[in-house]
């Protein structure tokens, strides 16, 4: 699979890295700056700033003022974003590979030289608000889940989300931006990666020609912030107009970051245990849940092994009324009990794997895809050229003894979190 | 839309041909990953509906729930087994059944015969059409807590009126409650025949193969009949403002009318014009001036929707309540100025530059390619669309699009809906 393709890693003196993946089927390429810092890394307070200096990197830096930066890459035909995550800020462009020697220049230039000007400021934090607004605070479910996260996790940063609280947004000022900016955006501190129909001699050229100039920066030394032992079940009700209830119920688990040298097979037997329970229609949650108790209309299951701190394993469900939110509590701790006393089935196990192998290949066809891939676990601080040798390896070995394990020493009432969104009534002036 | 002709090697090989029993079949070989997609197009969404609102929808969420064989746990663990991905998708104008499997013969085989087995076989099991009937009430209840949802029926609503593109594809409750599995039953046996269908298969997959597969598709499905032509829309209402008030931090806009058809002969024009106007979103006039000068949006754009029956042009954003009034005057102002004088030559010889530099992007993809091909196939595109794209936009002049802007879009005759906190 992808494998098979041809993977260059380049380290320049001034600490950036180069990451080029080729991938020949059409004329295009997709470059992707990864800087390593994300709402995890922000303290209460400033939260959000992380995301709303992202905003600002539109703005305008030293040669390429206001929005010059989307205009030129609009010109060439290039398509341009940027997202934050709890572990990365990422900065991406799309754009046929005979135009991508200007994503360097504009890359680079902010990198150091950003203007973060106190008129563009008023208005883009004003934009993220509307952001928050739009993606949160008018959402019933994920306004529930901000809380949620906020009570599942007791002392670690992913307690906050990543586009932050509106009083910070409302507090922050240009000049907290300006020290953030430049506390973290430095070569040392981030990952080029290319995929695409392109020359890897002629990236690291360009590369070196716009980044080698730039200079390395002492980053701070990031502390671990381990969350703390959990010590029993938490409870949140979350009270907002809506029409439908929602469920979670999370555990805090180790990830593969975290886990000792000895069991780093215990964050993939827990991906296993995610899947098991709600990664596809065959999964135990569509199954028993939806199908045959028929008392929710959605699930899903979700963790991952490769975040940069210990996080936590979800499982969302959408029951189908208020009465029916105490039946699927018990419905969902049935399931957990199950995984806990009863080996899964080979065939069952067999699922979740094939699952994980395709998705690797179906993934495969998406150029940002690829590049995403690299990135996230670049940016937690593994080799992803390793891990991509390494995981199909430990996917394959998860025994069901192993995931038995997991279930009885990680999913148990201590590490536990349990959030219900409880409808209130829909009144047009209660907002 | 217009036609050029153009002689150099074509960006995507399609292979094309009709079928004995006379489906049209559509086929890109990619060897390069080990992936194949099949995807059949029934026309047979919810225009189709009738009286029965939500019936095509319920008729295809239906079709992994059991056939003459299997139940739906058996029907979810054997695409599991090989790792495929079954999907079932319906819109205004089509229902769409989509496989997505390793190519390696171990896997797709199992896949494909399932897949057959689905088309041909469908059961609309009582338990499980109830089980369905429960979950689309929700998606409902879902619809009717989220303002954009809220925003989007009314303007349907509003907009079409009495044709049967007016109605929410999922029916609404009272109407999905009141479904029968034999309405199901009756809509699927109708619809789902090889008349009223279009097959696209893209991936690592020989044209032997391909032509084994269609068919074993033939030997077991209907010929049928093709599905009735959807009758053109009129205008149902214009001017019409609607305020829907809700407890939401935002209040959101909807604002647009009736749009063109794809064959329209100012296709390619009011793409140019609606691309500086809000459809290339960060660069057009609308997203750079209400939220790059003013902050009052996290985003707006503009966009013509197609659909066979004519679909429309939209507007749509959404901003505090208390700048509600504000954005909506701005969006207005740069509408009617925009409509009246037209791009700059400036911006238009940007826009056709950019258009035609970033076409490569779009095709990138294998996933890419099955929505051309759905565009060409279903939507009865030219065959060349793809080769012959530029081409067109090459030779659009900057009067073709200040005259398609004035005769496509209205501002004066506009529907809007407005739904949050602020009348």
């Amino acid at each position: 699979m992808s494998a098979k393709k041809t993977i260059h890693e380049h380290f320049f003196t001034n600490g950036l890295k180069l990451i080029i993946k080729e991938d020949h089927r059409a004329p295009v390429a997709i470059m992707q700056v990864w800087y390593k810092v994300g709402s995890s890394y922000e303290h209460n307070g400033i939260t959000g700033i992380s995301h709303a200096l992202e905003h600002m990197m539109f703005r305008g830096s030293k040669n390429y003022r206001n929005t010059q930066y989307d205009e030129i890459i609009s010109e060439n035909g290039g398509q341009n974003n940027a997202f934050t995550g709890q572990d990365y800020t990422v900065y991406h462009q799309f754009i046929a590979n005979d135009k991508l020697e200007i994503c360097f220049k504009l890359e680079a230039d902010r990198m150091h030289q950003l203007l973060l000007n106190e008129q563009d400021f008023k208005k883009e934090i004003s934009v993220v608000m509307e952001e928050r607004y739009m993606s949160i605070d008018d959402s019933p479910e994920h306004r529930a889940y901000e809380r949620f996260a906020a009570i599942a996790h007791t002392s670690s940063p992913y307690r906050h989300s990543i586009i932050g609280w509106m009083d910070d947004l409302k507090q922050m000022t240009v000049a907290d931006l300006k020290q953030w900016y430049h506390t973290w955006y430095a070569p040392n501190n981030a990952i080029v990666i290319v995929v695409g129909d392109v020359q890897p001699k002629q990236i690291q050229q360009w590369t070196k020609k716009y980044f080698g100039s730039i200079s390395a920066r002492s980053v701070p030394i990031v502390k671990p912030q381990n969350e703390v032992q959990a010590l029993g079940t938490r409870c949140v009700t979350i009270k907002v107009p809506a029409k439908l209830p929602w469920l979670a119920l999370g555990y805090n688990t180790p990830v593969l970051k975290t886990a000792a040298t000895n069991k780093q097979w215990e964050p993939y037997a827990l991906w296993a245990a995610s899947s098991i329970l709600g990664l596809n229609s065959s999964s135990r949650l569509q199954k028993n849940i939806l199908r045959k108790k028929q008392i929710a209309s959605s699930a899903y299951a979700h963790y991952s092994p490769f975040d940069r701190m210990n996080n936590i394993l979800m499982l969302g469900l959408t029951p189908n009324s208020m009465q029916d939110v105490e039946k699927c509590k018990k419905a969902l701790l049935e399931e957990i009990d199950n995984l806990q006393n009863q080996l899964i089935r080979d065939k069952e196990l067999e699922r979740v794997k094939i699952a994980w192998i395709a998705s690797k290949i179906f993934s495969t066809d998406s150029l940002f895809h690829q590049a995403y891939e690299i990135g996230m676990l670049e940016c937690v601080g593994f080799s992803w050229a390793k891990i991509d040798r390494e995981t199909i390896k430990k996917i394959r070995g998860i025994t069901p003894k192993q995931i038995q394990d997991v279930a009885l020493n990680y999913l148990t009432p201590e590490r536990l979190t349990i959030g219900i969104l409880e409808p209130l009534e829909i009144k047009a002036n209660n907002a | 839309m217009k036609k050029k002709s153009i002689t150099s090697p074509p960006i995507v090989s399609i292979q094309h041909w009709k079928s004995k029993k006379g489906m049209h079949v559509y086929f890109v070989q990619r060897p390069e990953i080990p992936i194949v997609d099949i995807d059949i197009f029934f026309n047979a969404g919810s225009s189709m509906d009738e009286k029965k609102q939500g019936l095509s929808h319920i008729t295809s969420a239906m079709l992994n729930q059991g056939t003459r064989s299997y139940d739906a746990d058996d029907i979810a663990n054997k695409f599991a087994d090989v790792g495929a991905h079954f999907q079932m998708h319906s819109t205004k104008d089509n229902a769409s059944v989509s496989l997505k499997c390793l190519s390696e013969k171990k896997y797709f085989n199992l896949a494909f015969k399932l897949f057959l087995e689905i088309l041909y076989s469908a059961q609309f099991p009582k338990t499980a059409f109830s089980r369905r009937q429960k979950q689309i009430f929700s998606t409902l209840q879902m619809q009717e807590q989220t303002p954009s949802y809220i925003a989007q029926n009314a303007f349907s609503q509003a907009l079409y009126g009495k044709h049967p593109y007016a109605h929410n594809l999922c029916g609404t409750k009272e109407a999905v409650m009141s479904l029968t599995r034999n309405d199901a039953e009756y809509f699927y046996q109708q619809y789902y025949v090889l008349s009223n269908a279009t097959l696209i298969i893209v991936g690592n997959i020989s044209r032997h193969d391909v032509e084994k597969n269609v068919a074993r598709i033939e030997d077991s499905f209907p010929v049928g009949k093709e599905a009735p032509i959807t009758p053109n829309a009129v205008s149902f209402r214009n001017k019409v403002q609607t305020f829907i008030p809700f407890p939401s931090e935002q209040t959101t806009i909807w604002m647009g009318h009736l749009g063109m058809e794809y064959h329209d002969p100012d296709y390619y024009a009011i793409h140019i014009g609606n691309d500086i106007l809000g459809g290339s979103s960060i660069t057009s006039r609308l997203f750079k001036k209400i939220r790059g000068e003013h902050g009052l949006v996290y985003g707006i754009n503009s966009a013509f929707q197609f659909f066979n029956a004519r679909g429309f042009f939209l507007i749509h954003f959404a901003t505090q309540n208390s700048t509600a009034k504000k954005a909506l005057n701005l969006t207005k102002s740069i509408l009617d100025h925009y409509i009246d004088k037209g791009p700059t030559e400036k911006e238009f010889l940007l826009a056709k530059q950019k258009i035609n530099h970033e076409f490569p992007l779009s095709i990138a993809t294998n996933h890419d390619i099955i929505h051309y091909l759905m565009q060409i196939g279903f939507y009865k595109l030219p065959l060349d669309y793809i080769d012959t794209y530029r081409a067109n936009i090459s030779a659009i002049s900057l009067n073709e699009v200040k005259t398609a802007l004035k005769k496509h879009i209205k501002p004066d005759e506009m529907i809007k809906i407005i739904v949050g906190g602020s009348g």
